[in-house]
């Protein structure tokens, strides 16, 4: 009877765990059942570099299998290219440059986001500009994939201990609600939605940000992954790489909120 | 071969032929007989050998964005030769559901109207980024204009529209005007 009660209450404990109030949730241990299938995906196709570098952060922060690790190979002479500046992410700083990091424009242009996230990634050797906390904001507010970029390079900013003066739209507070409105913006046309922007701001929301997904956007998320493992980057396009890994970020940092933070690139 | 956009001259030569035609800004949307042109038609087929001197082309997205790390291209067969134009470069991104402004190209000089074949848009998929996937994009419509130097004012040549009218993917980065170019 006792064991019977013990084992009742861990039940109810473990479904606890799982469903939020109000969140329209996924049926307990389905979301676990999509991160699997999700990274046995990801384990069969290691096309995507920054797929995989994404996949390296995961695996430190969620004790994932050790496999599961940045592995230099394969490895294109486009990943050679891209690697001497985004290597740092995985602990092989080659020590680009400042110009190999993008540029930002002299006049009061926005620059390009990308820019934005390498300087973060290198903003304790070279400074960042005094204005970057208002390019955050202004990238914020552009919303899409320029807000959920612009929350990766403040994470990566404060990974290293770099200060920057946040203002507007790039508080913390703004970034998440703006992030909870992109996750819950109804597409224009359902046929095209960009689904992989949705699944990362899903991730960098239960993530860098700690706040709670809106109701049912877990269980959507979960509803959308195909038949192969993986979840597409638009509606009538196969599984690819990017939006899985996005996907299972999100699945991962929805089911174990409580895990410790840790720096997005390799010390 | 193409024929650039950016030079001070054309500049100057579309600001001369926009005062010319008595268009504002970018929009040039008065025809010949000075009416407002609405979307989707075609204005009054030109003569053979009208002198046209420029193109100005202008796009609406659906219901997936064009991001900045691509670019669209358009191009207008003279004579056989594609010529090629920028709209825009990389560096914008066009949002769901709306219309770009007017880019502007220059034809070759002593183009007529019967000397253009087609129309094309291409456009050049961006390599993406860190955890930024390759761009997709939807183009439901491409508002065509060009200069009749003969006439002195903008002339709409049509205004192809679908839901999407090319849906430009890694596999799909052309669109030819299939009814070709109408003179």
């Amino acid at each position: 009877m006792t064991a019977r009660w013990i084992a009742a209450s861990a039940l109810v404990v473990g479904i606890a765990a799982w469903a939020r109030p109000d969140d329209p949730a996924p049926e307990p241990g389905a979301a676990e059942t999509a991160i699997a299938r999700g990274l046995a995906y990801l384990r069969g196709d290691p096309s995507d570099l920054s797929a995989r570098i994404v996949l390296d952060y995961l695996q430190r922060k969620y004790a994932l299998p050790a496999d599961l690790a940045y592995d230099a190979t394969p490895r294109t002479d486009e990943d050679d290219r891209k690697l001497r500046v985004w290597g740092r992410f995985v602990g092989t700083d080659q020590h680009p440059e400042q110009a190999a990091l993008g540029r930002f424009p002299d006049d009061s242009a926005t620059p390009a986001i990308e820019a934005m996230v390498m300087h973060a990634l290198y903003c304790d050797r070279f400074a960042l500009p005094a204005a970057y906390g208002e390019l955050i904001a202004r990238l914020a507010v552009a919303g899409d994939y320029e807000l959920t970029h612009a929350v990766l390079a403040m994470k990566l900013a404060e990974d290293r201990g770099c200060a920057v003066r946040v203002q507007g739209a790039a508080r913390p507070a703004d970034l998440a609600r703006q992030t909870r409105a992109l996750v819950s913006r109804a597409p224009g046309d359902p046929r095209f939605e960009p689904l992989d922007v949705r699944y990362e701001a899903l991730a960098v929301l239960e993530d860098f940000l700690a706040d709670r997904s809106p109701p049912g956007a877990i269980a959507r998320l979960v509803a959308e992954q195909q038949p192969d493992g993986g979840w597409r980057p638009s509606a009538d396009q196969p599984s690819a790489p990017h939006p899985t890994v996005m996907a299972v970020w999100a699945l991962l940092a929805w089911t174990r909120p409580g895990v410790p933070e840790v720096a997005f690139a390799r010390p | 071969m193409g024929h650039g956009i950016s030079s001070k001259g054309l500049v100057l030569g579309i600001v001369a032929a926009c005062a010319a035609a008595g268009c504002t800004g970018s929009e040039a949307r008065i025809a010949p007989d000075g009416t407002e042109v609405e979307l989707g038609e075609v204005s009054e087929a030109l003569a053979f050998t009208d002198q046209l001197t420029q193109v100005a082309v202008r796009f609406q997205t659906g219901g997936d964005d064009k991001r900045s790390d691509s670019q669209v291209f358009f191009q207008v067969a003279v004579n056989g030769v594609w010529a090629l134009y920028s709209a825009g470069g990389t560096g914008a991104t066009w949002p769901n559901g709306t219309w770009t402004g007017f880019f502007y190209g220059n034809l070759p000089a002593g183009t007529r109207n019967q000397d253009i074949s087609n129309f094309r848009v291409s456009w050049q998929q961006g390599i993406g980024g860190f955890i930024l996937s390759g761009d997709n994009w939807n183009m439901e419509a491409v508002d065509i204009w060009v200069f009749d130097a003969t006439l002195g004012s903008w002339v709409q040549k049509g205004t192809p529209i679908a839901d999407p009218l090319q849906r430009f993917t890694s596999s799909t980065t052309s669109w030819v005007w299939p009814v070709g170019w109408p003179l």
